[in-house]
């Protein structure tokens, strides 16, 4: 009989964790910026609470569906078909985040560090690792964020606090920013932003307990949102508005700046090996998904004999956007505008439907959900 | 006239999709049509985009 | 007799073939890992400039300077001592990029600008506008935000063959230190390129520059003070900060000075001011740490107290609108440690000490009025950046963008407080008079 792999609250949230903390090493701080001006922080504190009050709708109504994941409940729902069509969903948000962060990840590491070489050669490293991951499985995966994580969440703290003798808090003034209706209207969609807590729903059925995944997505979040909430602090305090506007990769210029006397100087290299490590692991599971989500939609038995094939798609798909900008434009202006629908609206709706059915089938003397 | 390189890749790739094709063929004939259709989608796809990227989308 | 063969090759013998052609197939693919990847780059293969100077060129857009730091002659018995521990090359080009492409050709080590301690602008191309050249610095990642800015008052070729460190013999080290010289003397601002480049695209503040020139006195006969700004300050005689850079009559070390600020409205200069106005700029903006004053005696004509005068705190600021014109309240405090009596008067306690400090006061309120006014009515640039405080009253960046505080800085008014302290007597607890002092004093 096959082993069922189960996990810890910990190590689940270390997942979740990094999943939406990658795009503070990215552009999470300059898009904040973007949106709130000089209240980017009161942005950020905006749409963590929004998050959390999805999240806490979402588990909710997870209840009756403990140890089931959202292909199951869509199964639930709305039968065969059901199940096809969220996996295909999932499966394209997913991809996108593997595609587009492997793709702003290495064009970012050739800005750096690998200037000359080629982008084919920055990617090949990360496909390495994907494939790896894959082979090796989530229990390993989940074993090396649980003590990973800690170390990058050492180092980005670190990097925060050797800028304090850049930080201006004047710099959040006037208070208002870009004006309430930039934050709180047109700001309410970036909520995308979390987006990556879709994973959780995905993972629940390695979690097992309905506690484990509730304390799972509330740990993550809380955690996620104040690193989010530290960088975005730190940024425009350092870089004012506007100038914020024009940096690339904002917390690689934040190491930049830590001159601590004449020895702490070029911190950047700590910021690369974090960095590089959370966009590995970050992607590593993004892909691991692909391939369950894949297996479990389309009801494979395995889902092994897909990891190279994939991992070239993933590779070349990667491969399709013209130059870096353009990656930028289609993950900061369509993706995280609207990848709150699948996030959030879609495991309701379908959560909702599941209930319904289930309600109608014990009504009519099918099964009883566990817990109503 | 494609280098030695391209011929070496495109070969590896082509090797690839017949593996995954025959994971398809074994999924198809355990009666999981959509599945095994989506499988040699992939198959399909590991040689077509590649090739695309490198052939066409340079020209 | 039976021979053991290593563990590592009998588990290669047991495993199937389908595992050992995996395992062989790895090792051959790691082993081109040897090789190094695309970006290696040997140390010893690249040239690091330490300093560049940026002019108007003659037969092109600009002339690049650059210094390129010699390795041997930072170590100990390294290089011969009359060597200088660079060397200096010169090339006009139509850009920053073009230039070190040019360089390139006949330069035997690739150029690296990873290690530049510098930049140094002309004053001609400063007041043209930087904004062209502060684009590429930000934008290319070899550019430290952390280097020290320094438009130099003549041209930067000239500035920087000028230096010619003494006390040190790392090129590098000279410039690492030499910049940090606000600290102690109070005399150039605390400006690095981050700030700089920033503060020129800021609506709250405009930048500043140290300023540089090469020392213009080769011998102690040359000595003049014609372009001291002493009587600006209605002074019968130059104090230590009453200069522009390579104005100050010294000799011996490194022949280039800093002294002084360039001003900047946005990325164009505008103006310069000597070394008094930069200790009262340092004071307003809370860079100030601690220099040696010299304070006419308020009790003894002709007779000077020196201080070593520290920030006891940060300089609080307010601003506030009156009829849509800011007025802005700041508030110095500002403590000093005896140094030097010129006359016999105990300063040190009682009711001389309030009348050095209260003299004192005067002083420095003095000065610094006269700095706050020359950068409303000689330059209207706010240099002080006391934009960031306007800032606050404005609900969204929208009103504040539209009240444009560059166009209003000219009308602000100012109130200054100064509060001064005079803490520690130095090693003299009470000044005496000389009995010799008292017995001529009593003839008279």
């Amino acid at each position: 009989m096959k082993k069922k792999t189960i996990f810890g609250h910990w190590e689940a949230s270390a997942i979740i964790m990094n999943l939406i903390c990658t795009k503070i090493f990215l552009n999470f701080p300059r898009m904040a910026v973007e949106e709130g001006g000089t209240a980017a922080w009161i942005f950020a504190i905006y749409i963590a609470i929004l998050a959390i009050l999805g999240f806490t709708v979402i588990q909710k109504l997870y209840k009756p569906f403990e140890g089931k994941d959202l292909l199951d409940v869509a199964e639930l729902a709305a039968g065969n078909i059901g199940r096809i069509l969220v996996g295909f969903v999932i499966l394209f948000c997913l991809g996108w985040g593997t595609v587009a962060y492997m793709r702003m990840f290495s064009e970012n590491m050739k800005l750096i560090s690998l200037t000359t070489s080629p982008l084919s050669y920055v990617e090949l490293y990360f496909v390495v690792c994907l494939v790896t991951g894959a082979y090796f499985g989530i229990e390993a995966l989940s074993r090396l964020h649980a003590f990973v994580v800690p170390v990058i969440t050492v180092g980005f703290l670190l990097i925060m606090l050797g800028a304090v003798n850049y930080i201006d808090p004047g710099n959040l003034m006037p208070l208002l920013g870009n004006g309430l209706s930039a934050i709180f209207i047109k700001g309410a969609q970036k909520v995308s932003d979390y987006s990556e807590i879709l994973v959780l729903f995905l993972l629940a059925s390695f979690l097992k307990k309905y506690e484990v995944m509730k304390s799972t997505g509330y740990w993550s979040l809380v955690l996620a949102s104040v690193f989010l909430v530290i960088s975005v602090l730190v940024f425009s305090t350092v870089f004012p508005y506007p100038s914020s506007l024009e940096i690339t990769i904002p917390i690689f210029h934040v190491a930049r700046l830590i001159k601590l006397g004449r020895f702490f100087q070029r911190v950047e290299s700590v910021f690369l090996f974090i960095w590089a490590a959370s966009s590995l692991l970050y992607i590593t599971v993004n892909f691991y998904l692909i391939l369950f989500t894949f297996q479990k939609a389309f009801r494979l038995d395995y889902y092994k004999p897909l990891i190279i094939p994939l991992s070239i798609i993933v590779m070349s798909l990667s491969f399709l956007p013209s130059d870096f900008a353009e990656v930028v434009t289609y993950e900061v202006e369509l993706f995280r505008s609207w990848s709150w629908v699948p996030a959030f609206v879609m495991p309701i709706l379908l959560l909702i439907l599941a209930r319904r059915k289930h309600r109608k089938s014990a009504e009519s003397g099918g099964n009883e959900p566990q817990d109503s | 006239m494609m280098s030695i390189g391209y011929i070496a890749l495109i070969g590896l790739l082509l090797c690839i999709a017949t593996y995954t094709a025959s994971f398809g063929v074994w999924t198809w004939k355990r009666k999981n049509r959509f599945g095994a259709f989506m499988i040699f989608l992939v198959a399909v796809t590991v040689v077509a985009l590649p090739v695309y990227i490198l052939l066409f989308r340079e020209a | 007799m039976k021979t053991t063969k290593p563990a590592v090759i009998t588990r290669v013998i047991k495993m199937d073939r389908g595992k050992r052609l995996i395992a062989i197939i790895m090792l051959v693919a790691i082993c081109p890992l040897l090789a190094s990847c695309y970006d290696a780059r040997e140390v010893d293969d690249l040239g690091f400039v330490i300093a560049m100077g940026l002019d108007r060129g003659k037969t092109n857009t600009l002339r690049m300077t650059l210094q390129i730091a010699k390795p041997m002659a930072g170590a100990d018995g390294g290089g011969s001592g009359d060597d200088l521990p660079y060397e200096q090359f010169s090339v006009e080009a139509p850009a920053v990029f073009s230039g070190l492409n040019m360089i390139n050709t006949f330069a035997s080590k690739q150029i690296s600008l990873t290690h530049l301690k510098v930049v140094v602008f002309s004053s001609e191309l400063a007041r043209e506008g930087l904004k062209p050249y502060l684009n590429a610095m930000l934008r290319g990642k070899e550019f430290r935000p952390n280097m020290p800015i320094v438009v130099a008052r003549h041209t930067a070729e000239e500035y920087l063959q000028s230096v010619d460190p003494k006390l040190v013999t790392n090129a590098a080290k000279y410039y690492e230190l030499v910049f940090q010289s606000y600290k102690y003397t109070g005399l150039i601002p605390k400006v690095e390129f981050h700030d700089f480049y920033l503060a020129s695209k800021s609506p709250c503040r405009n930048p500043v520059a140290i300023l540089g020139d090469a020392g213009k006195f080769l011998s102690a006969e040359e000595f003049d003070i014609k372009n001291s700004t002493y009587m600006d300050h209605h002074r019968s005689m130059p104090f230590e900060g009453d200069f522009f850079a390579g104005d100050i009559p010294a000799l011996g070390g490194a022949r280039a000075g800093n002294v002084g600020l360039a001003v900047f409205e946005g990325d164009k200069m505008v103006g310069e001011l000597d070394g008094t106005n930069t200790t009262m700029y340092l004071l307003c903006t809370g860079d100030y740490i601690h220099s040696y004053w010299t304070f006419p005696d308020p009790l003894a004509e002709g007779r000077y107290v020196l201080m070593d005068v520290k920030q006891s705190r940060k300089p609080k600021h307010r601003v506030e609108f009156v009829d849509g014109k800011p007025r802005i309240d700041i508030m110095l405090n500002l403590e000093g440690d005896l140094v030097a009596v010129q006359s016999d008067i105990d300063y040190e306690t009682g009711d001389n000490s309030l009348v050095l400090e209260s003299a004192a006061e005067d002083y420095i309120k003095d000065h610094v009025q006269k700095f706050l006014d020359k950068t409303i009515n000689e330059f209207q640039s706010d240099i002080c950046g006391f934009g960031a405080y306007a800032r606050a009253h404005f609900m969204t960046w929208a009103e504040w963008e539209a009240y444009n505080w560059h166009t209003k800085y000219k009308d602000a008014t100012f109130n200054l407080t100064v509060n001064f302290k005079v803490r520690r007597p130095g090693l003299i607890l009470r000044s005496g008079t000389s009995e010799a002092m008292e017995s001529r004093r009593d003839d008279q």
